[in-house]
């Protein structure tokens, strides 16, 4: 057993993916930065009610960083900029495991200080930046390339671990969903309610009350539910291709077809629907900038072939 | 068999997973007494309630609740002390592995509304979230961050929200001098099933007023 653990996180391949990985969550992350900015929301985010701000924690526990700050306005930008260039650095791969971790530890102050404002897809962010911050993301598609040859091979096992947490967020999502109208004495009405959150909604959506769009979010609903509780299969399906040589009826069906594709497509749809129906900001798209890592570099490789082909 | 370095990567990446499956333990957090008041608890007690007795079982909502608040007071509980040793670490890294996205769907969310008060008394809605005609500030209001701050579905407004309220009221004064007075609420939404009758937003909670006169 215990060889079969190691060997799910032995081999190297090409950074590629990961690269694709920073670079995509980079600029999600950099748009929502700006966004703060441009909204006046960095000084009342970083700062104590007593400056003006919306945090009660910063008067009461302020966490350590703060306190070696100054106060005010000063501290807050001071948080936010730094914040910003460990992105931007990210981003372009100048240090990019050195700026994950900075950005990560600077970040956390936010979910102390006004908790409200960090949301679970900073969690999210922050959980995938740690493991970015120990991976190659770094040895492809950046600026480091300009003082140093790049490597190219790297450890494989950040994707796959990257590809763990994603499972593990929707799978502990779907069964972590307690309200009735996820289920039939609810008659599958959760995404009708969600769609008609006025704070939630991107826009009026009280024609969900008509069909044929009830009978439509009862459908969304359940097969929401069903694509979370099952996610997990995807690994299963890995597993059986990863060890097809081991022949047997079970994998020589599962690889027939890539079923775990089903999976990943609907979620792809279903963030793509969020966005356009709902106001969660950048969750469907860093989400959305963290599914390259179910191609492995051979395969992405092999798609942008076919892509520029066809 | 020697030690190499792959046994140390698995053994780090497991005593890496041991927090995040604690952490990721999908036990919902204790529901009070007081929780289980709101309007939205209580109609998720009345359908689990209705539910349990179609499958036969003899209780009634008051048995429900109660069991509810016991057994999820006991699971948080045991969960807390599981978590315990990992907190410092979790703090520090802002990292979790709870995921209740719409756990609860909720059927009484709130609009945010932003009225105004002229010097001649003319009370007017400056923002009205989701309305086309009332839209003052919207990217603003929309930002997830703000959302998270006024987005509330509990019975209290997180500790942000006042202060909050205080920035809203300070832009309004500053864009129009004739504005002496910022109100800002919540308005309950309740939402019905498409056989019901729709019902009208009820009145408004955690209402703030603000007056220039006491603006800093």
């Amino acid at each position: 057993m215990w060889a079969g653990w190691r060997s799910l996180w032995e081999g190297e391949e090409a950074p590629h993916v990961l690269a694709a990985v920073r670079i995509l969550l980079g600029l999600v992350l950099l748009y929502d930065f700006l966004s703060m900015a441009s909204l006046g929301l960095v000084e009342p985010l970083f700062s104590s009610i007593q400056d003006g701000g919306w945090s009660v924690s910063l008067v009461e526990r302020p966490p350590p960083l703060f306190t070696w700050l100054p106060d005010g306005p000063v501290a807050a930008w001071t948080v936010w900029g730094t914040m910003l260039a460990c992105t931007l650095a990210f981003t372009v791969g100048l240090r990019p495991q050195v700026a994950a971790l900075v950005l990560v530890l600077l970040w956390a102050q936010l979910r102390v200080i006004t908790p409200g404002a960090d949301r679970g897809i900073d969690t999210l962010a922050r959980n995938v930046l740690l493991i970015m911050a120990c991976s190659g993301a770094g040895e492809a598609w950046s600026v480091e390339a300009w003082f140093r040859p790049l490597k190219e091979q790297v450890s494989s096992w950040p994707r796959r671990l990257i590809l763990v947490q994603l499972v593990a967020m929707y799978f502990l999502a779907g069964i972590q969903k307690n309200g009735f109208a996820w289920y039939p004495p609810g008659h599958f009405a959760a995404l009708y309610f969600v769609l008609q959150d006025p704070a939630i909604a991107r826009f009026d959506m009280s024609f969900v009350r008509d069909q044929p769009f009830f009978v439509l979010t009862q459908l969304g609903t359940a097969v929401t539910l069903l694509f979370q509780d099952s996610y997990p299969l995807v690994l299963l399906f890995r597993y059986l291709r990863w060890t097809a040589e081991r022949g047997g009826r079970l994998r020589a069906w599962a690889n027939r077809f890539p079923f775990e594709w089903v999976w990943v497509g609907t979620g792809a749809f279903f963030h793509l629907a969020l966005a356009v129906t709902t106001e969660l900001g950048i969750f469907p798209w860093a989400m959305m900038a963290l599914y390259p890592v179910w191609l492995h570099p051979r395969e992405a490789r092999a798609l942008w072939g076919r892509l520029r082909g066809a | 068999m020697s030690w190499s370095w792959s046994d140390t990567r698995a053994l780090l990446i497991a005593l890496v997973l041991v927090p995040n499956l604690i952490f990721g333990l999908p036990i919902p957090k204790p529901v009070t007494q007081r929780a289980l008041q709101t309007p939205q608890r209580q109609r998720e007690l009345t359908e689990w309630t209705r539910t349990l007795q179609q499958l036969g079982f003899d209780v009634t909502e008051e048995q429900v609740g109660t069991a509810t608040i016991a057994a999820t007071t006991r699971a948080a509980s045991l969960h807390r002390q599981l978590k315990a040793p990992f907190y410092p670490l979790v703090r520090t890294l802002g990292v979790n592995q709870a995921w209740p996205l719409f756990a609860a769907a909720t059927t009484t969310p709130t609009r945010l509304t932003v009225e105004v008060v002229r010097r001649d008394g003319q009370r007017v809605t400056w923002f009205r979230r989701n309305d086309p005609d009332h839209r003052w500030n919207d990217r603003f209001f929309r930002y997830r961050r703000v959302r998270g701050v006024y987005d509330v579905t509990g019975a209290r407004p997180g500790p942000a929200y006042d202060p909050f309220t205080r920035t809203v009221a300070e832009a309004a004064f500053a864009e129009d001098p004739d504005v002496v007075e910022v109100i800002v609420s919540l308005h309950p939404v309740p939402l019905t099933f498409p056989w019901e009758p729709p019902l009208p937003e009820g009145r408004a909670l955690h209402r703030r007023v603000h007056r220039r006169s006491e603006a800093r």
